[in-house]
């Protein structure tokens, strides 16, 4: 393929622009032809991209299966969650792929809306319903039920699966827990298992859960907290979405050089460079781009990118890329546990080499367990990578970037 | 919708955003880069289908409302074509409570900006209105999404930070969504300092822009931009005056400014003030009006802070850590702690000690809040600050001058009111003398300055130009440039030290030295004319130097102007009547305009003024030495022109003035043997000499 250019950005691009990934989103492809799967990885990984891509290529290429991406993260309560899902559909159903009917939506709509209301919109192609009615409060559960059912009564080919990408749905969880509203979350937990369980084979229904937050700090959250014994999700595929495969962050890293950069020495070393240092993280990749463009007036050589990466590490304006490595531990474990996490991330930043556990917990003071315990959600927060020879398990940094910034910065 | 567009008196009242666009292209000064890399995101989201998130981040009076508007107006061009659709915030967007009342912004920027679609957005917006609030957002976001049909969407908004303040992380997720569910949307905004929120994990936008840091202005920055008001206004005094001693004054200012736009336009009001009695009234004015701006941001701080702010605005210079907790009452803990907020929301910066780098300083970030504080402060109404500038601005001369006059206009004033002005003013230039005596008897130079000197001094080269690097700016002056290009000149980089030089005569173009200096070194590269050039602009700086005198006639001479050279030449021995190499110098070029009489005259000089010259400059002994062989040399060869007194005269000079050196031993000789063998018949004195200089002699002296 054709490199095009691709200004450098740590924000939204078009979905046509988005680079590489094919091979992943094959993969979650396959999985969800007969399952849910459920995605997580560290904010800023390149998630949404990678998602709505997915979507926007199962619908181009008319695939089995197709995929709809819905954004959770402006969903603040029950009522409005319908909402965002009914609106997403109808633009799907304008543009001629998606038949359904939201029948019974409809009749749900009319037989609680109070007589006073009148939802217009002005446009024949937009329901005028809108559950973000008081009226609708206590019958959400009706509501969404009766959306997903709608969807499962589509007019659909022969073994066509439908997927619901559901983006930021643990983030969404966890602000309605922070909103106080737990009830609501573990209701609407046990609604979308059933869900998924009644609609499966009938109505060919997947999901895709996605988000920064894992699903399992939310679930650890409740089983701490509110003693929520339900596993809503032994059902799903787990997917970590990894870094870019080579090939994909070379070629990002030529898109992103046709934006006016120069290159001062051999393109194939500068390019391999960029991909070494960040790990193929896309978007470490345009952070070291847009760096490269203010202080190097975006000329390309081994020691401005050298220079780029320890800018990266090293300055306070460009700290909070990885401040999220610290930051999340406060904001989602308890402080005891995240006393815990923070020492082993320490110890491990020390190390370039992977370290064995029982050494690990000789050097802390702390209990053997809960030292094995926190390794363990580390490795499924994807801050650690465990490997294992023989029978012994050796824990080292994901990313090295990663380790060198906790080390530099933090240790 | 168009506003009406004003001249430059509106940009000096700081609404940039009603200026005319060319104006502000002008005024750009310090802000290009930013400006270019503006416009070159807003070039690609048309073009090359990206997105750019960007916020600009700058203290009031840093120039965003005025970056802004000029990328507006760049990007107008591509709204003709109609490939981008622009939503241009109004500074100040008030009420904004939640994400639908930013939606509704846009479309208001919309109706504002477009005159031509005003009549059916405002149909549309009568349908928002009608719609259940419930469903408001979801046929706002619609709106606007037909409205920019396939369009790229650009939102130009200033101050940001107060705009997600006011959505709050719900608000935030809900515009975060739409920019992402409609991915051809970009912002331009600004700040007034970091959004919290875009650093913060658990936040929708974390990371999520490119945040650029506007730049206080360097010194050259804010010369060029006052230099730049006055060409625009055509005022040719301004423009003069800032050619010349103005440059000091605007160093001072910078200083005191510290490169903020906003002060350095209040200030070029002075430059241009008609009489010294409107100053402290435009001053006051001025700052008043912008007390209220920087009320409202100490109100709201916690009561600590607002101590700590007081005391470091009041202080005027910089303090350590251990002078503001002691001084406000704080203990240490809880001081780092505040201190670490105001410096998070930009109120203090920290700067590192120069004379222990291991210690921080604080002081006011924003110099605008030190005087809004420092007006609040003072009693008679009469700001502290104003009499730094007086004294920083004005010469002692100048200072006393306009004491004495506004004490005789208060001595005739018979309105009271009037009289209590004038004796502020009396009162101010008192002060600022007085301020003025002190700051010259305490001037304190700093470590890095007096270090290089001392280097200088000690001939360590290298040494000074290392340490150069770490000398602040107020501290560069005549002695900082023509050390360091010395030092440059020592090590032999002829091209770094005329670079330093020619820097330094576009800061300081009235330092006659530095002039002298760079004539100089374009002499010794052999840039001849650039040599008179600058030697010539050091003279008409300070008349009667010597020394430029001196080099300008060596110029000449060696550009074969002997007319020029012999002026110059005699122009610096009536200043410095006994200067050997000057006489000798109007010897040559006596001699190559064959005006033999004054020649000798010139060489004679230098021979009498050789023997001081010899003693008192070892190390130029020996080209002394052979200058002086060729002077009687010239002597001896118009021999027939010297009287019999001087020859016994320049045989005794050399015996006993020069101590019979061996370098004049042969001129000795051919002195003494024409005055024995011409003047007094001795035929025996030829034959004294050895065969070669008797011929010599013979053929070159007497000419046969």
């Amino acid at each position: 393929m054709t490199p095009y250019k691709l200004p450098p950005t740590t924000g939204p691009i078009p979905v046509a622009k988005v680079v590489g990934r094919m091979t992943e989103i094959e993969e979650i492809y396959e999985l969800t032809l007969t399952m849910s799967v459920v995605i997580s990885m560290i904010r800023r990984m390149g998630k949404t991209l990678l998602l709505q891509k997915f979507a926007h290529i199962t619908v181009k290429q008319d695939r089995k299966n197709k995929a709809i991406w819905f954004d959770l993260m402006k969903v603040n309560d029950v009522t409005e969650l319908t909402d965002s899902l009914i609106v997403e559909l109808t633009k799907h159903q304008k543009n001629g792929w998606l038949k359904v009917q939201l029948n019974r939506c409809k009749e749900l709509y009319n037989k609680f809306k109070p007589d006073d209301v009148k939802i217009s919109t002005g446009d024949p192609n937009f329901p005028d319903i809108s559950f973000k009615l008081p009226a609708f409060e206590t019958e959400w559960k009706k509501v969404l039920t009766a959306c997903i059912e709608d969807l499962a009564d589509r007019t659909a080919e022969k073994d066509e699966v439908l997927t619901l990408i559901l983006d930021e749905f643990p983030y969404m969880l966890w602000q309605w827990i922070l909103d106080g509203k737990v009830q609501d979350v573990i209701e609407l937990l046990n609604l979308f298992r059933s869900l998924r369980m009644s609609l499966q084979e009938k109505g060919k229904i997947r999901f895709i859960i996605c988000g920064s937050i894992g699903l399992d700090v939310v679930l650890s959250h409740l089983r701490k907290e509110y003693k929520y014994t339900a596993e809503p999700f032994n059902d799903t595929k787990s997917y970590v979405l990894e870094a870019m495969l080579d090939a994909d962050a070379q070629f990002l890293c030529e898109c992103l050089a046709l934006s006016d950069f120069t290159f001062i020495e051999e393109k194939s070393i500068c390019i391999k460079l960029i991909c070494e240092q960040t790990e193929n993280l896309p978007f470490y990749i345009n952070k070291i781009f847009e760096i490269l463009r203010s202080t190097s007036k975006s000329k390309i050589s081994v020691e401005n990118i050298r220079g780029a990466v320890d800018k990266l590490l090293t300055d306070v304006n460009d700290d909070d890329v990885f401040e999220q490595l610290d930051t999340r531990i406060a904001s989602y474990y308890p402080e005891e546990e995240g006393n815990l996490m923070t020492s082993v991330l320490d110890s491990l930043s020390e190390s370039k080499t992977p370290k064995d556990e029982a050494s690990i917990i000789r050097e802390l003071d702390f209990p053997p367990k809960e030292t094995k315990a926190t390794l363990r959600t580390l490795c499924k927060d994807q801050y650690l990578h465990r490997t294992v020879e023989g029978e012994t398990k050796y824990y080292q940094f994901k990313y090295n970037l990663f380790r060198k910034w906790w080390k530099l910065n933090k240790a | 919708m168009v506003e009406t567009q004003q001249g430059i008196s509106t940009f000096l009242s700081f609404g940039a955003k009603s200026v005319k666009p060319e104006i502000l292209e002008e005024l750009l000064i310090g802000r290009r880069d930013d400006i270019d890399y503006l416009t070159k995101s807003v070039n690609e989201i048309v073009n090359d289908g990206a997105n750019h998130q960007i916020i600009l981040v700058g203290q009031r009076g840093m120039g965003k409302t005025h970056l802004m508007r000029v990328l507006y107006e760049r990007s107008r061009k591509f709204l003709k074509e109609e490939k981008l659709v622009i939503a241009y915030f109004s500074e100040e967007e008030y009420g904004i409570a939640g994400y639908l009342d930013f939606l509704i912004r846009i479309l208001n920027a919309f109706i504002r900006w477009n005159d031509n679609d005003k009549e059916s957005l405002e149909l549309k917006m009568d349908v928002l209105r009608e719609t259940h609030p419930g469903n408001q957002i979801d046929v706002a976001e619609k709106i606007i999404v037909e409205y920019v049909g396939s369009n790229p969407l650009l939102i130009l908004a200033e101050n940001f930070d107060t705009i997600l303040n006011a959505l709050g992380k719900d608000g935030q997720g809900k515009l975060r969504s739409f920019l992402y569910r409609h991915s051809r949307t970009s912002i331009i905004a600004t700040s007034q300092a970091l959004i919290a929120d875009l650093g913060k994990e658990d936040r929708p936008f974390y990371n999520f822009f490119t945040t650029i840091y506007l730049k206080k202005l360097t010194y050259e920055d804010s010369l060029g931009l006052l230099r730049a008001l006055a060409e625009l206004e055509k005022q040719e005094n301004v423009i003069e005056h800032l050619k010349g001693k103005g440059i000091a004054q605007v160093r001072a200012v910078h200083d005191l400014v510290k490169g903020n736009h906003r002060l350095l336009v209040t200030f070029y009001e002075f430059l241009k003030a008609d009489t010294l009695a409107s100053l402290s009234k435009i001053f006051m004015k001025t700052l008043n009006d912008l007390k209220p701006y920087y009320e409202t941001y100490i109100r709201f701080l916690p009561q600590q802070q607002q101590k700590i702010l007081h005391y470091v605005a009041l202080s005027k210079m910089p303090q350590n850590g251990t002078e503001i907790a002691k001084n406000c009452f704080i203990d240490s803990k809880t001081l780092s702690k505040q201190l670490s907020e105001l410096s998070r929301k930009n109120l203090i910066e920290s700067i590192t000690d120069p004379d222990d780098k291991r210690n921080k300083l604080y002081d006011i970030a924003e110099p605008l809040l030190r005087i809004s504080i420092e007006i609040g402060e003072h009693q008679e109404g009469i700001s502290a600050l104003f009499i730094d500038f007086l004294a920083l601005y004005y010469s002692f001369d100048e200072l006393s001058q306009q004491k004495d006059k506004f004490q005789n206009l208060y001595k005739c004033e018979t309105d009271p009111l009037l009289r209590q002005d004038l004796w502020h003013d009396v009162k101010a230039r008192e002060k600022a003398i007085h301020l003025k005596t002190q700051l010259e008897t305490n001037k304190k130079w700093s470590k890095a300055y007096l270090k290089m000197m001392e280097k200088y001094e000690n001939a360590d080269w290298k040494g000074v130009i290392k340490v150069a690097n770490n000398v602040v700016d107020i501290e560069r002056g005549k002695a900082y440039y023509s050390n360091l290009a010395y030092a440059h000149y020592g090590l032999k980089n002829l091209q770094e030290a005329l670079t330093i030089l020619e820097e330094a005569v576009e800061i300081i173009p009235d330092e006659s030295s530095l002039w002298n200096d760079l004539g100089i070194v374009y002499g010794i590269i052999g840039d001849t004319e650039n040599e008179i050039y600058a030697l010539k602009k050091a003279l008409s700086i300070q008349p009667h130097t010597e020394d430029a005198y001196f080099n300008l006639g060596m110029s000449y001479m060696n550009a074969f102007r002997y007319a020029e050279a012999i002026l110059m030449f005699e122009k610096y021995v009536e200043i410095k009547p006994n200067p050997f190499m000057a006489h000798y110098y109007l010897g040559n070029v006596y001699s190559a305009v064959e005006n033999n009489i004054k020649a000798i005259f010139s060489y004679l000089k230098a021979i009498d003024t050789g023997v001081d010259f010899t003693k008192n400059n070892l190390i130029f002994k020996q080209i002394a030495f052979l200058y002086l062989t060729q002077a009687f040399n010239f002597v001896l060869s118009n021999i027939q022109s010297i009287d019999f007194k001087d020859f016994k005269k320049l045989e005794n000079i050399i015996l006993k003035d020069y101590g019979f050196p061996p370098e004049l031993e042969i001129v000795y000789r051919y002195l003494q043997t024409y005055r024995r063998y011409v003047l007094e018949r001795d035929e025996k004195a030829l034959l004294e000499l050895p065969k070669e200089q008797r011929q010599f002699f013979v053929k070159e002296i007497l000419g046969k």
